[in-house]
């Protein structure tokens, strides 16, 4: 979770009623995770950047289209992820989001043994090697639930799709990931023998 | 299926750990630009300095009041953590790091190349500020690439109403950097005797970080850490103004050191 405030319902009120300081507590919280989603929709930093902000100062003004005891940040994402993706539309991009690992080894991790590394990092390519195979209508759900985070409702929102929708496109992108690894695995055997 | 067939759950699994191994780029510091975006679409009519709203501390949200406000238990810094945002700045908590002091005036700082302060006004971007209070530097450090944008470091020794700080050997050490989406992320960590408060520098909000001592590390652009800079601070007081991020370093009392801050021009 991002960490959110017990009192946002609080926070929600007074920006509503014209209290940019009670709202930015609330991007605060939510600009992570808004710009990732942001991220995995148009597949472009700066794109993310300006699709996340602009997402924010919209949805303030449509803080009273916003219905009070519902949560906030599958309503938000929604708001930034339509940007996300105006932008990737305006930009004409059409490769969208392409995964890959970090350099270095991910922060406050504890030092692995080489051989440990090493085996981390074969997997990990592999299993991306496997998800750039997808479609990309299914890699962006499966971002948005295993690396985002998202709930299944806030996925649908995020990507302007059914929870139906997100359910299947997730098994199928697991199927066909499992497939994949499958093959890779029997692949290496045949090479090995 | 054979032993080598991978399950539905160990698949899911797997793909949970591999979130934080991908590269995604470092997050932007936003609710700035939010602010500043909705209050230009206002009627000047309305305030124009806004104060800070009375504290609602819960989990990782924080709201200051003038000066100085809350000290974090060990445990509320726990939840504190990975949130706090300056801009470009962030800081956690962690074990205490070991100490590695410096020998004498910024040596062993790793502040970069000793230059004058002209000579550092030419080679940064921005504009570089003096400690009003204090004039001109003894020394003046910078390092053009790393963070991107640069780094200027002036260093003061120690004088009457200044002590020298166990940690750095001088007097002041005010650092000055380019912090935005694109640039530098600090993190900050503390050891078990530190406490961190949110206080206000020349209106603007900023961090005192007191107590025991805190090793810094920097995450780059691709999330990077930094760990050739990492050394020890003392009490340090960290604040921004247009998208530079200032850090001072004394053996100051918070007030003296916000004093001493204000004084920056």
């Amino acid at each position: 979770m991002e960490g959110r405030p017990l009192d946002e319902a609080e926070l929600i009120e007074r920006a509503r009623g014209g209290d940019a300081l009670a709202y930015e507590e609330l991007v605060v919280t939510y600009q992570g995770i808004a710009f990732r989603t942001a991220y995995v929709v148009c597949g472009d930093a700066a794109d993310a950047q300006e699709a996340a902000q602009a997402g924010f100062v919209k949805a303030y003004y449509a803080l009273d289209r916003f219905r009070s005891g519902h949560p906030f940040r599958p309503w938000l994402l929604k708001i930034v992820a339509n940007e996300a993706r105006n932008k990737r539309r305006s930009a004409g991009r059409r490769i969208g989001l392409e995964l890959r690992l970090a350099e270095g080894r991910p922060r406050d991790d504890a030092a692995p043994s080489p051989e440990d590394a090493a085996l981390t990092k074969e997997r990990d390519e592999e299993l991306i090697a496997a998800l750039n195979t997808l479609r990309e209508e299914d890699r962006m759900v499966v971002a948005c639930r295993f690396f985002l985070g998202l709930s299944e409702a806030e996925t649908a929102a995020a990507l302007s799709i059914a929870k139906g929708t997100v359910k299947s496109r997730l098994s199928r992108a697991l199927t066909k990931l499992r497939g994949r690894l499958m093959q890779t695995a029997t692949e290496a055997e045949v090479l090995d023998g | 299926m054979d032993d080598r067939s991978m399950s539905m759950s160990s698949l899911e699994d797997a793909l949970v750990a591999l979130g934080p191994r991908l590269a995604f780029p470092a997050e932007p510091e936003l609710a700035g630009r939010v602010r500043t975006q909705i209050e230009s679409a206002r009627v000047p009519a309305r305030r124009r300095m806004p104060s800070w709203r009375p504290a609602f501390a819960v989990a990782t949200i924080l709201v200051a009041t003038t000066a100085a406000l809350l000290v974090f238990s060990p445990t509320t810094r726990e939840a504190v953590a990975d949130w706090i945002g300056l801009d470009g700045v962030r800081i956690t908590f962690g074990d205490e790091p070991k100490a590695r002091p410096a020998e004498k005036l910024a040596e062993g700082l790793a502040l970069g190349d000793r230059v004058t302060l002209e000579e550092a006004a030419a080679r940064m971007e921005f504009e570089i500020e003096v400690l009003g209070a204090l004039g001109d530097p003894d020394e003046v450090y910078v390092v053009e690439d790393d963070p991107p944008g640069g780094r200027v470091a002036l260093v003061y020794e120690a004088a009457e109403g200044l002590p020298r700080a166990d940690q750095t050997g001088v007097g002041a050490l005010f650092s000055q950097f380019r912090a935005t989406y694109e640039d530098v992320t600090e993190k900050k960590v503390l050891g078990a005797g530190g406490t961190l408060e949110i206080v206000e520098v020349a209106g603007a909000r900023g961090y005192w970080l007191g107590g025991g001592p805190h090793s810094i590390a920097y995450l780059d652009a691709e999330g990077e850490v930094r760990t050739d800079q990492v050394r020890l601070a003392g009490n340090t007081l960290l604040w921004q103004r247009d998208g530079i991020v200032f850090r001072l370093e004394t053996a100051l009392s918070r007030d003296a050191a916000i004093e001493l801050a204000e004084s920056a021009r």
